[in-house]
């Protein structure tokens, strides 16, 4: 199969954050738009409903370096989140906390990363947490 | 001096018949001697013309300087109207030292020297101003003078008798040169014209050396031996270039034993009678070159020294006369003879690629802008939505197409001409209706060892890389310093074996 | 694993090596056949005349029913290029034709240097400057050109 590169990759990410994805409970895009190296991304989560999110924003940046997509991106929570996989001093996701970066598939997104911490916050285990004050950042 | 022995060197590598016919630089040498010693009984000897060149000229007195050598080059350029003027005009007259007639010419730039066309030859003639002669003459009347003397407007005109034997010498030369290369010419064709059946029958589909015969052809494009790209164009190159690939492509049809693969006895002869053609296009060549060259020597040579500049008039009258083939390119016409006929005879496959895949149409469809595709790229173009003809944008031109589109006289000629490749291609098409039917069922993250490899059996790679391995002997050959080559000579193994091509069996 | 590349896009690489068209260089990244290496000299007579202007290229599962994906590397102020080197080409999106190949493409890449179109615009920033002034932003265009575009940068 044709191995896209990671800068058309990465546009291809692009144009789709541009136009908006899903229900609109992620998005993300590029940091600085005239970044040529496309490596710094913001992302952005709704709160999930029935949970101790609900109606909270989270804010997260996004970080791909050289070897994306054959490696994973890397996400830090810019607001304050309690969750297993974030790290709680300086809201780095554990790669190996989170499944879809523990085992990486090129085919991957920065949406499949966000859809899925998303569906984290939600979880039975992780749903009623008890959260830090909303818009608080690390 | 030198020139003379180089050109005699060269001229024994020449067929011996051919050898009279070069310009013959060592008489002609000769001759300029003549002409120098007969502008010398006239005054005119290297020591009285010191100021002679591009510099002004010294005026004498007050007359008006009507001739200086820049009107010398106008009254060349008009030599035609002047020609009609003066060529029946060939009255020789006797002339004394011109110093004695003026004692005051002191520079030959007040002459002017004309070269007039005359029915069989060049009349060559010094025109003396007026001014000059007019100290002993009676009246300087331009139209009547009391001695007879053939004159015009500028002067009284004086015949350079040995220079006019010079230059009727050389272009009898050029005459009897022409009339040989034509005689060459058109035997050169007829040759051309037989290959070209023998050609037909060997490289034929019914033959079993076809695809033999197109890999020689491709070859021989490829050494590219009569002219190469230049950026955008093509140009020939020199004589020693085109006998530098012509030797490489030899080596490599020897090296690829192709002699020893012919099947038909036919087609070993009908190769050697190929390569003496291209030996013959070489000598003409550099026959050519060689008369080209003693020509302008000689030319140059007579204008240093007897100092009267003929080489640029000499140029405009043998244009005028029927000369036109010495400067035609010959080999050039003949060479493109040669290739015109030889791809029609033998197509190669890469003329009927489809734009889409660039491999040879396999079942070709005509759209109605008479653009030729293979059915399964059209297939695929409808799948993505295209309507349109990929080539000219003709709207609706794959929409419009049906069964009656498939060119089924294209598919025969290319399935007789191209059985190899029409083969080839089915197998490719074969294996990726495979590979798409496996990801159909085992989705597209199917294990690579399911998936059937396209590449076993690949001729296709193969001739590329024998493309570019030619390629590349050709170029290291080109880059490698050569000392100067000697005249190609037709190996005797060679010309013996073209002998016996000659007979008819 | 690595693909089997189509025949097409095999002879196309070997045109664009052994026939490279005229200030136009285009090399496959060794471990990615369908991913190139551009170099595109800037048009003489344009603003860009005098760069060496690096692009990357890559041919895509469906090329050549799908268009090939072109970006400029090298910063370039340009109408129809924005600020991350995507290129607004209408062969590039509707107007593709699966008879264009790598060469054509690029040869009309370089054409769109020469003749810029501020009425389909993809910065549009620069496009009212080519509008507003043209001679200023030609000038702005050979600016960014000798700071950024030099050969051997």
């Amino acid at each position: 199969m044709a191995k896209i590169p990671r800068s058309f990759r990465l546009l291809e990410e692009l144009e789709k954050g541009e136009k908006g994805i899903g229900d609109g409970s992620c998005s993300y895009g590029l940091a600085n738009g005239e970044d040529h190296s496309l490596s710094t991304w913001n992302g952005t989560i709704l709160g999930p409903p029935n949970s101790y999110h609900e109606n909270r924003i989270y804010s997260l940046m996004i970080h791909c370096d050289e070897n994306y997509p054959d490696a994973p991106p890397r996400i830090r929570f810019i607001s304050r989140i309690n969750l297993p996989c974030v790290n709680p001093e300086t809201g780095i996701v554990d790669p190996r906390k989170l499944a879809c970066l523990a085992h990486w598939k090129r085919n991957y997104t920065m949406e499949t990363v966000l859809v899925e911490l998303r569906r984290e916050m939600a979880s039975p285990s992780n749903r009623k947490l008890h959260q830090p004050p909303e818009g608080s950042t690390f | 001096m030198k020139f003379n022995k180089t050109l005699e060197a060269e001229a024994t590598t020449l067929p011996a018949d051919w050898r009279p016919y070069l310009i013959n630089y060592k008489g002609l040498k000769k001759k300029i001697n003549l002409i120098v010693k007969e502008l010398a009984d006239m005054g005119l000897d290297h020591s009285r013309t010191t100021s002679f060149g591009p510099s002004p000229p010294q005026q004498t007195g007050n007359v008006a300087p009507t001739v200086t050598p820049e009107n010398i080059t106008t009254s060349l350029a008009s030599v035609q109207s002047v020609g009609t003027e003066t060529t029946t005009t060939s009255v020789q007259i006797p002339v004394g030292p011109l110093s004695e007639v003026n004692p005051d010419l002191e520079s030959r730039d007040l002459l002017v020297y004309r070269l007039n066309p005359k029915t069989n030859g060049i009349h060559s003639t010094l025109v003396v101003p007026w001014f000059i002669t007019s100290s002993t003459s009676a009246s300087p009347d331009p139209v009547t003078t009391t001695t007879g003397t053939p004159v015009c407007s500028q002067g009284t005109i004086v015949t350079l008798k040995s220079d006019t034997t010079f230059f009727d010498t050389i272009l009898r030369q050029l005459d009897e040169m022409c009339d040989f290369q034509k005689q060459g010419e058109s035997e050169f064709y007829q040759r051309v014209e037989r290959l070209m059946s023998q050609l037909g029958a060997v490289s034929s589909p019914y033959s079993k050396d076809m695809y033999l015969w197109r890999d020689i052809f491709r070859w021989y494009q490829a050494a590219e031996i009569w002219s190469h790209a230049q950026g955008d164009y093509k140009v020939a190159g020199s004589v020693e270039r085109s006998k530098r690939r012509f030797l490489l492509f030899v080596q490599y049809l020897v090296q690829r034993a192709v002699q020893q693969q012919f099947r038909t006895s036919r087609s070993a002869a009908t190769l050697v009678e190929f390569l003496n053609l291209n030996v013959e296009l070489l000598s003409v060549k550099f026959f050519r070159d060689l008369n080209q060259t003693a020509l302008v020597k000689i030319l140059k040579k007579h204008d240093k020294r007897t100092q009267l500049r003929a080489t640029l008039a000499f140029h405009n009258i043998v244009d005028h006369q029927a000369h036109m083939q010495f400067t035609t390119n010959l080999p050039n016409a003949l060479y493109s003879a040669l290739l015109g006929q030889l791809l029609t005879i033998v197509p190669q496959p890469d003329d009927y690629n489809c734009p889409l895949c660039l491999c040879i149409s396999w079942r070709p469809v005509r759209l109605a802008c008479s653009h030729v595709f293979c059915l399964r790229c059209l297939v695929k173009a409808t799948n993505e939505q295209m309507a349109d003809c990929p080539l000219c944008r003709r709207p609706g031109a794959i929409l419009e197409a049906t069964s009656r589109n498939l060119d089924t006289a294209l598919e025969n000629f290319l399935k007789l001409y191209f059985p190899r490749e029409i083969r080839r291609r089915k197998v490719q098409l074969d294996k990726e209706y495979a590979r798409m039917e496996i990801r159909a069922v085992l989705g597209s993250h199917a294990h690579p060892a399911f998936v059937p490899d396209e590449n076993e059996d690949d001729a296709d790679e193969e001739e590329m890389n024998e493309i570019q391995e030619l390629m590349k002997i050709f170029q290291t050959a080109e880059t490698t310093a050569f000392t100067r080559p000697s005249v190609i000579k037709p190996s005797p193994s060679l010309s013996s074996k073209s002998d016996n091509s000659g007979t008819p069996k | 694993m690595t693909e089997v590349l189509p025949k097409r896009i095999t002879k196309e690489i070997e045109r664009l090596m052994n026939d490279p068209a005229p200030g136009i260089k285009a090399v496959p990244f060794e471990d990615n056949l369908r991913y190139f290496d551009v170099v595109m000299a800037g048009p003489t007579q344009s603003p860009f005349q005098g760069g060496e202007f690096k692009l990357e290229l890559f041919l895509p599962g469906g090329y050549p029913m799908e268009p090939p994906k072109v970006r400029f590397l090298t910063k370039i102020y340009h109408p129809n290029i924005d600020k991350l080197g995507r290129i607004c080409l209408d062969i590039l999106k509707d107007k593709w034709s699966p008879a264009l190949q790598i060469r054509t493409v690029l040869l009309s890449i370089q054409a769109l240097l020469s003749a810029p179109n501020p009425d389909d615009p993809l910065d549009n920033n620069v496009a009212q400057h080519w509008k507003d002034n043209e001679k200023d932003a030609i000038a702005t265009a050979a600016a960014w050109t000798s700071q950024y575009a030099l050969p051997g940068k």
